[in-house]
């Protein structure tokens, strides 16, 4: 019998987070390296309130690298412990302190921009060199859009073999607007030009919920799910996708089973108060079905394992059947290898869900030959 | 069809049962009419500042617009929804609800002055007394408290919670703090003691950001994302070991939707999983504990098309969970018909009327 292989696309991997590390402020001109020296560089930006993880960093305990340093800092183990583990064609870095930061919090502007800058050619230098299939995620100083601009511009053009390399533009779920407010245009104008979907990460820093701050880490990590809500309505209800019809937009850890029960929500929100948007030109649903992408980790565990079939098929009668792509979020305690999906999911899905679906989105290629079987043994599960 | 207005159908072509009604709405037509039910010190205080009542009723339901009133249940020449003889003509009559409980959302949360805030809860709770639950005896209703001040929630608890036509106690979806910390549960022991049901209403503060991402531009933005205040309030509740402390609690959703339930609760029991050792209170998986404790109302629905809203009926796997509902003099576009041919027919008299019978002791 032949052995099936679907290749792999991991939406979601997280270099290690701490920003000060040596590698990264050498990228920062002296005059800011004196500051962060001086005044740090997260200096108050937990304004939504401490709840200590029950790991640091929230990673696998065996994601530290045997010859130290922070789960997510070696690129050579992360290799070896992911992409070649499961035979992947590409994995996309998101950083998580740019987003703790929200796009320039808590730092002069000037800063910000270098901040950002400096994380990105720290990626490129240390991580897109080390394996072809490492693929960056932009980061932005997104609450000052001509910054964020002028770095989507640069990490496109000006950083040659590696300009194709950049595949997306990072935001976290909490900016200090609605995202598809139209201060934030600019922006999208840049990724449509370039091909790049804006993907939100999420984690929060600014605010938890919509009346304050909740209490546990078990809390926020559930509450997380409510970002999405406000977060696609104000994309649906400002226009932006009739404005900017070619962006695209990735929810990344931020579940998806809500996805079309909010969709329907939204439509029936406009049937009400149609006269108060006549701007739009579509259904909310419509947008949401063609514009909006999720990535799958945690992966949804429905109490019946049933109810995860009418899911997927409930995205598929939908039209949105190649919405959902796999993510591991290695290395967070959390962290999904490609058996995490209930054996159920037949193979047509697990083919779109583990590979097919993010090559589309971000334009990278699948490595044919290449891949993860049902038929492995779930080595990485156990780790 | 939208089902609530009953247009070219009659009741009993929708549903032959018992019917009972969980969310019915009374205006506060004006702030002079709440003056027979203050002191002369608040009456003089809101005339010397040409006060003209909280500003947080019309943010969250603009006057003019559908969401505040259907048209067709727009009177002409007063405030929608402000008589009990309109609620007779528009629902009660044609509904022939066995009862209703009636929410007087009337924005208390936006006035700051603690002893101000109490004296126009208390003013409110009383002209709902006297003008719509002593003149028709179908109808049971919330109370409302001043959210800012625990121990004045309490008193007001104390003060009008014996009546046994108030059943519930109003909480604003939208507050300042999450309703399961523990600076409120003297508060949810008030209710408990009183029998009543925490009612999580639409609504709230109009202080700060309405959501996680700042201020949001249309309304209708504001509106349609609004699972996001209902949803961490219902995990508030369960993280803080609010049920737990009071076993007996019951917890009304209203207004707020229902399809979230499920893809909400699969992530708390995932959740709860992996982190339950810091709240090692939590003795039971959430979705156990929403089932139990938590009840929904069906306006609005926000249903899909029909074969797919089954299947998300089908995800909260119980019967028992789904209460009727209005929302009058709320606009929605919901068909009831099609809700009720969604759910299995062992549930549709339950949803129509049974569920919300035990549920507020009826």
């Amino acid at each position: 019998m032949t052995v099936v292989k679907y290749p792999i696309v991991d939406t979601d991997v997280h270099p290690a987070m701490n920003p000060a590390v040596p590698g990264v402020m050498a990228y920062l001109p002296q005059r800011w390296r004196d500051y962060v020296g001086e005044i740090g560089i997260m200096r108050n930006f937990m304004t939504g309130g401490e709840r200590p993880r029950h790991r640091e960093f929230a990673s696998r305990w065996d994601a530290t690298p045997p010859a130290g340093g922070a789960p997510g800092s070696n690129p050579e183990f992360a290799r070896a412990q992911l992409l070649d583990q499961f035979d992947m064609s590409g994995a996309m870095l998101n950083d998580i302190a740019p987003i703790f930061l929200n796009g320039g919090k808590h730092q002069p502007a000037e800063l910000a921009a270098a901040f950002c800058s400096a994380v990105n050619d720290h990626r490129r230098d240390e991580w897109l060199a080390s394996d072809p299939r490492w693929y960056g995620s932009i980061n932005t100083p997104y609450e000052l859009p001509h910054l964020a601009v002028e770095e989507i511009r640069r990490c496109k053009e000006d950083m040659g073999e590696y300009n194709d390399r950049w595949k997306q533009v990072m935001f976290a779920p909490d900016n200090a607007r609605p995202p598809g407010h139209p201060s934030y245009w600019p922006i999208y104008e840049a990724a449509e030009h370039y091909g790049l979907p804006i993907g939100f990460h999420v984690l929060a820093s600014r605010k938890l919920t919509s009346s304050g701050s909740c209490n546990f880490y078990f809390e926020e990590h559930c509450d997380w799910a409510a970002f999405n809500f406000p977060l696609l309505s104000s994309f649906v209800f400002e226009g932006v996708f009739d404005r900017f019809p070619k962006l695209k937009v990735a929810m990344i850890e931020l579940s998806w089973s809500w996805a079309i029960p909010l969709a329907w929500r939204m439509d029936h929100a406009y049937r009400v108060m149609k006269s108060e948007v006549p701007h739009l030109q579509r259904l909310p649903s419509e947008y949401i079905r063609d514009h909006v992408w999720y990535s799958t980790q945690p992966i949804e565990e429905p109490e019946d394992p049933r109810h995860i079939d009418d899911v997927l098929e409930l995205f598929e009668v939908s039209g949105m059947a190649d919405k959902l792509m796999y993510s591991s979020d290695y290395p967070h305690w959390d962290y999904d290898p490609p058996s995490a999906f209930p054996k159920a999911v037949s193979g047509e899905r697990m083919g779109r869900i583990l590979g097919e679906n993010a090559a589309a989105l971000y334009g990278i290629d699948l490595i044919e030959g290449t891949g993860w079987t049902p038929e492995q043994p779930a080595v990485a599960a156990a780790a | 069809m939208t089902t609530a207005l009953l247009e070219n159908t009659s009741r009993d072509a929708v549903w032959d049962g018992a019917v009972i009604d969980v969310d019915v709405h009374a205006n506060v037509p004006s702030l002079q009419a709440l003056y027979p039910y203050m002191d002369q010190l608040w009456i003089d205080w809101c005339e010397e500042r040409g006060w003209k009542g909280p500003s947080g009723a019309a943010a969250h339901y603009p006057p003019k617009s559908n969401r505040a009133c259907r048209p067709e249940w727009r009177p002409a020449e007063e405030a929608a929804a402000s008589r009990v003889e309109l609620l007779r003509e528009h629902v009660l009559d044609p509904w022939k609800p066995d009862y209703a409980v009636l929410n007087c959302y009337y924005g208390i949360d936006s006035l700051r002055h603690p002893d101000w805030a109490s004296a126009l809860a208390r003013a409110v709770n009383d002209w709902v007394r006297s003008e719509w639950l002593d003149r028709d005896p179908r109808l049971v209703a919330s109370l409302v408290v001043p959210a800012r001040d625990p121990v004045a929630m309490v008193e007001e608890i104390r003060r009008v919670g014996s009546h046994p036509q108030f059943v519930q106690v109003l909480l604003p979806a939208r507050n300042d703090q999450l309703w399961g910390q523990r600076v409120f549960h003297p508060v949810f022991a008030a209710m408990v003691e009183h029998d009543l049901v925490a009612g999580l209403h639409y609504g709230g503060t109009t202080e700060g950001a309405p959501s996680t991402t700042g201020y949001g531009s249309w309304f209708v933005e504001e509106y349609a994302a609004e699972w996001q205040a209902f949803a961490p309030q219902v995990t508030s509740i369960i993280s803080e070991g609010v049920l737990q402390l009071h076993p007996e609690l019951r917890v009304s959703v209203l207004e707020g939707g229902f399809l979230w339930v499920p893809s909400w609760g699969w992530r708390m029991n995932k959740e709860w999983k992996g982190l339950r050792r810091e709240v090692p209170w939590l003795d039971r998986a959430p979705l156990d504990l929403i089932r139990e404790h938590f009840r929904f109302s069906v306006a609005p629905t926000d249903a899909g098309p029909p074969e797919l809203l089954a299947k998300a009926v089908e995800w909260l796997r119980s019967d028992d969970i789904l209460m009727f509902a209005t929302d009058y003099p709320h606009m929605h576009d919901d068909d009831i018909t099609a809700l009720l041919a969604a759910v299995p027919e062992s549930m549709r008299p339950k949803l129509m009327a049974e569920t919300a019978r035990d549920w507020y002791r009826l």
